[in-house]
This record gives structure tokens, sequence and C-alpha cells, in this order.
């Protein structure tokens, strides 16, 4: 079923139809939000928090205006990101635990699949705004470069400039962090 | 033919977009190094990017969230929606049916009243 129906659905006040978005949503949402957020309970929290609010708010979406649900999904989830990354700053965007206990690079082969995801995340998180956004949208599958574009208010050039430079300073930090050539 | 710094930066873009590559494109890509090497870096790039991002939802999260949503009020609506929201009621069909049914008998009766007007003043 298209969004535009079943959001058409959650305003008539059908929670069904809300449910089959949650449930569409539901995995880029956690997705998107692990590149801001450590711990599973913060990003659950803000994921239930994105869904809420977008709850509360859906009788102001309107797709008539031609933005898609996806869009305004996603434009909710990095204010709240980012309003809790500036109210927690120190523990959220704070340099990773593995590499602030041990300042030495750690080499490519003691690096286990899961470390190497943290690193991978920690770097992410390190990427500073604009960069950020537009990388870790651009790897969500359900958003097209327009939407990456309609999140976060530019053009598609824009994007694509945020998304090649986000791309060269993400193979650096990573390269800082894991001695990996990314 | 001879390989440029533009045609290297204009296919190695095009490979952070992940757009697809022209046909010029990919053919600068088989014969450029530069651009191979970048082009398995980028490939090495996304594949720990999708692989980080890899976040599991929790179990009972759906649940969670619509039990969160039956507290809330129903949605603010503007008058539009308003109207939308009413007019896709079981109330409004009903009504809907019964203005038609109305409006049906209406003119089932004046037709059979012109009809009966008619027959008399023939007669």
């Amino acid at each position: 079923m298209h969004d535009n129906f079943l959001v058409e659905r959650a305003q008539a006040g059908d929670s069904d139809a809300f449910r089959m978005l949650v449930l569409r949503y539901q995995h880029p949402l956690f997705k998107f939000l692990s590149a801001y957020l450590k711990g599973q309970a913060g990003i659950e929290d803000l994921a239930q928090e994105t869904f809420l609010r977008a709850y509360r708010h859906i009788g102001r979406y309107d797709q008539t205006r031609g933005a898609r649900f996806s869009t305004w999904l996603f434009t909710i989830a990095k204010r709240l990101a980012l309003n809790e990354l500036a109210r927690n700053r120190p523990e959220v965007a704070g340099p990773n635990v593995e590499t602030a206990s041990d300042p030495a690079p750690l080499a490519a082969e003691t690096i286990d699949q899961q470390q190497r995801r943290e690193c991978v995340r920690a770097a992410v998180r390190q990427l500073k705004e604009p960069y950020r956004a537009a990388i870790v949208l651009s790897y969500l599958k359900e958003l097209s470069l327009e939407d990456v574009a309609a999140i976060e208010e530019c053009s598609v050039g824009t994007i694509k400039s945020r998304i090649f430079r986000g791309k060269q300073l993400l193979r650096c930090v990573l390269q800082e962090f894991t001695e990996v050539n990314l | 033919m001879t390989t440029t710094k533009s045609d290297c930066a204009e296919v190695q873009a095009a490979i952070a977009w992940a757009t697809p590559l022209t046909d010029t494109q990919q053919e600068h890509l088989h014969r450029c190094p530069l651009c191979r090497a970048d082009h398995a870096r980028m490939l090495r790039l996304d594949a720990a990017m999708d692989s980080a991002l890899q976040q599991d939802v929790p179990s009972g999260f759906s649940e969670r969230v619509m039990t969160a949503v039956a507290n809330e009020p129903l949605p603010q609506l503007s008058t539009a929606q308003r109207l939308v929201r009413f007019g896709s009621s079981d109330l409004a069909q009903i009504l809907l049916v019964l203005a038609a049914s109305a409006v049906g008998i209406g003119n089932i009766l004046r037709f059979v009243v012109v009809l009966f007007l008619t027959q008399m003043a023939v007669n």
C-alpha cells in the first residue's frame, strides 16, 4: 500500500494504517539514529519519540505539497537526534571508547567485525553536520538523492557535493582509527 | 585516448554518489588505475557502512509505539482533513446512501404524481 494512502487513513484516525507506517519505517529509522546515538536504549527511545511526534502532527503533514512521508519522518528524526546530541554532547558525541582507552590505532588484523562496525559508527559520529546526515541518509535504500535533499532542505547538487566531501572525510577518519585504507 | 583530471573527478564523483556510470565513464574506469583504486576503496567503504548501519529493531518495538499512540489524542486536523475524515467514516457513508435513496424515492414519487395528474387531465 502506498504511503499516501496509509497517511490519509492515519489522518482519519485509523491506527492500523499508522502501525503499517511504523513497520515500514522502523528499520531505516533505527539505522539512521544509530549514526547519531550510542546504545540500543537511546536509539529506541528516540525512534519511539519520532513516531509519536509524527502521529501527533500527522494532521499537519500535507502530501499535496509534494513532500513524501519518508522525508517528513526523517526530518523529525534528524531534529530530535540533533537536539539529543546538543543536550548530551559529551556522552554521545565524544570519542569512541576503544580509541579513548587505547590511543594507538588498532591494527587491521586485530579488529573483529563487531569492533570494526563500532569503529565505523564512531567515525560517522565524528563527522560534522551537514556531512553526517547527507552520508547516512544516502545509505538508506528507502531514500533517493531527491529525498535526502528535501530532508536537508537544499538542492540535489548541494547534497551530491556533501556526500562526495563527506565520504572523503569519513575515509580519513576511518584511516586514523583503524589504519585500514578505505 | 588520454585521461584528464576532469574525467577522473567526474567518475569518482559518480562513484561516490552511487549513481549509474555512463558508458564513457565505464570505459574510463576500465582503463584508469587511479579511478579503479578509488572505486575499490569506495566499495569497501560502502560495505563497511552497510555493515555499521545494521541496527536490529528490538522485538515488540512497534507494539510499544502503538501502545503509546493509543494514549494520545486523535491527530489534530485542518478543516479540509476533517472533511476527508468525515467523508471516509461509516456515518457519512450511511448518510450518503440515505440521501441517495431519498432522492431516488422522491424522483419516483414525482414521476408517479406527474403521470397520475396527466392521466387525470386527459380524462
